[in-house]
């Protein structure tokens, strides 16, 4: 997979909105790579910057080797010889096409792509039905996922996603993220993923670049950012470790499944509702700090199925009345969001081994298998 | 019924409106998408001297175009003298007349169709690989049409109609510079009102069929457009 390199400076002044971007930074080979930040952090300013959309800014773009964009040395390929797909927040589809009409237009930019692969999006996206439609009878949630598969079917190296699902509503949001999720291994590019929800992230990224006034405040794997209870997505409403299982196992009586969260063998195991997966299959789970609770001797006679045995890390300021404590389990990290008072009955502090409880788990389905090629 | 010099004057009127009308495009496309697209003191200018034939009387125009056609002093001159051409009293001049005369009627439309397409549209096209023209007639122009047939339709009436500035740089020579509009103003001078008749009714049904065909296409791209 090809890498982008980019360093972007920009100054308006105060007049034009005094807005300021210095950074530089790196995808390595991710499939998606997550830039997070609250709004007005420059993040659209980045994304438009890569896509050779915005001027006047100083910086160089550098993709698989090749330059984009160097001010210093007057280069400037334009935006339509750049090889990318552009996911807008509003679709952008052209009106005077239907979708099969829009699709066509990825394909006459720069090649029409392979049948299969065509084929393969357009179910992914679930997009067969909606073919022959126009586009102002298309649902919000319909025209993102048409403008997605636009990008994807223009012949791009690299796929640029502004808040695709930001401005749908909740179940239109959900299903347009369960299809990339689905898609994640067919995407045979990298993706940079913009948004303002942790949420979203959580689910989708690789690794993950916050951005904090035009700065790069953190980067990381995604495991990495989300484990950290000082960094940006542990500050949001609703803080959570990603932790990444195999699965070990079924329970067909029970329909429940077996996750072994330890890395390289281990006792410490996860059982949740049961996942249409095989057995060593990786998958991805967010486990949110609100429902992991802490207990110094393993609790019998409870009905939460997981509990297993951690180690206490580091114990963090969360409100006024709650603390974040990082521990680690089979070798990953996992918060949990306590009250300050039980931290000090339990006399909590860094090595001390505790039990933790798991209420419940989101799961990423389909995440992580593709993720280290 | 008409008379053979009316009909003459009439496929003259609507030769040089073809003309004008695709010359105007041909011009009017690629200035008014400048025009949509930039900002700042020139677009200010430019604008300015597009919309002026709008509020010149034509016989104003006319005059000066008169002068600058002479082939007794530049730039008139330079043309006699480069190409052997004068424009004065010829069709061509007519043409050049034309053109400068109905810009306005066509970019105007055309610029205020691209200003209100916006920028979002073509941008998601070029980031899908199509380079500026390719964005422009595959994606531009399809979705502009309205203003495109507007444009199309102002240019060619507003051609027809022209007298004054054709009284004062073409003449009135049959066959060569006689239009529909001086023809009739001949025959009304002259009293002979069977063939100023004859005339002015062709232009009027004329006219309103050409109204009746625009409507009708305008009302059936919008209908196509979608349920406004």
């Amino acid at each position: 997979m090809k890498s982008l390199l980019a360093e972007v400076r920009l100054a308006r002044p105060v007049a034009e909105g005094g807005f300021a971007l210095d950074l530089a930074l790196e995808t390595g080979g991710h499939a998606v790579t997550a830039v997070l930040g609250e709004s007005g952090a420059g993040k659209t300013t980045l994304l438009r910057c890569i896509a050779g959309l915005e001027a006047g800014m100083q910086g160089r773009i550098e993709f698989g080797g090749q330059t984009w964009w160097d001010s210093g040395a007057g280069v400037r390929v334009p935006c339509h010889r750049r090889r990318i797909g552009y996911v807008f927040e509003r679709g952008r589809l052209f009106p005077h096409l239907d979708v099969a009409g829009n699709l066509g237009m990825a394909g006459r930019g720069r090649g029409a792509p392979e049948p299969a692969y065509r084929e393969r999006i357009l179910e992914g996206l679930a997009i067969g039905p909606l073919l022959r439609r126009a586009v102002d009878e298309l649902s919000a949630g319909e025209r993102q996922r048409v403008a997605i598969a636009r990008a994807l079917l223009s012949g791009a190296e690299l796929i640029l996603m502004d808040e695709p699902i930001s401005a749908l509503d909740h179940v239109a949001r959900d299903s347009v993220m369960s299809c990339l999720e689905s898609m994640r291994d067919d995407l045979r590019v990298p993706v940079l993923y913009v948004s303002h929800s942790v949420e979203e992230v959580a689910r989708l990224a690789d690794c993950v670049i916050v951005l904090d006034r035009g700065r790069v405040a953190e980067r990381g794997s995604a495991i990495e950012v989300f484990a950290d209870p000082g960094s940006f997505v542990s500050r949001s409403d609703n803080p959570g470790a990603i932790v990444e299982c195999v699965v070990a196992g079924h329970d067909e009586v029970h329909g429940l499944t077996r996750l072994s969260l330890a890395q390289g063998g281990g006792e410490t195991q996860l059982w949740v509702e049961k996942l249409d997966a095989n057995e060593g299959q990786r998958v991805r789970l967010r486990i949110h700090a609100r429902d992991v609770s802490i207990a110094l001797r393993k609790p019998e006679a409870t009905s939460i199925l997981n509990v297993f045995g951690a180690t206490v890390e580091n114990i963090r300021e969360c409100g006024a009345a709650s603390r974040l404590v990082t521990m680690r389990a089979g070798g990953q990290a996992l918060l949990a969001r306590i009250t300050r008072r039980s931290v000090a009955e339990l006399e909590l502090r860094p090595g001390v081994a505790v039990y933790a409880q798991v209420k419940s788990v989101s799961l990423n389905l389909g995440l992580g298998s593709g993720a280290e090629d | 019924m008409l008379h053979r010099d009316d009909w003459t004057a009439l496929l003259l009127t609507f030769e040089l409106a073809a003309v004008t009308t695709l010359c105007l495009l041909l011009v009017g496309l690629p200035l008014a998408w400048k025009l949509a697209r930039s900002r700042g003191v020139r677009k200010v200018v430019v604008e300015v001297l597009v919309a002026t034939p709008l509020v010149l009387p034509p016989t104003v125009l006319g005059f000066y175009l008169l002068l600058a056609f002479s082939p007794l002093h530049p730039p008139g001159s330079w043309l006699h003298d480069a190409l052997g051409v004068s424009l004065a009293f010829s069709f061509e001049g007519l043409v050049v007349a034309s053109c400068i005369y109905s810009l306005p009627f066509v970019v105007q439309p055309l610029q205020n169709a691209f200003e209100q397409l916006g920028r979002e549209l073509p941008e998601a096209a070029a980031t899908l690989g199509h380079g500026p023209l390719a964005v422009f007639f595959r994606m531009v122009l399809p979705n502009c049409r309205a203003g495109l047939v507007t444009a199309t339709c102002l240019g060619f009436a507003h051609t027809v109609g022209e007298f004054g500035l054709v009284l004062m740089i073409g003449g009135n020579i049959s066959g060569e510079t006689r239009v529909a509009s001086v023809a009739l103003y001949d025959h009304a001078e002259s009293l002979d009102l069977s063939r100023a008749h004859g005339l002015a009714l062709t232009l009027l049904v004329l006219s309103v069929a050409f109204l009746a065909v625009v409507y009708g296409l305008r009302h059936r791209g919008r209908r196509q457009d979608g349920p406004a």
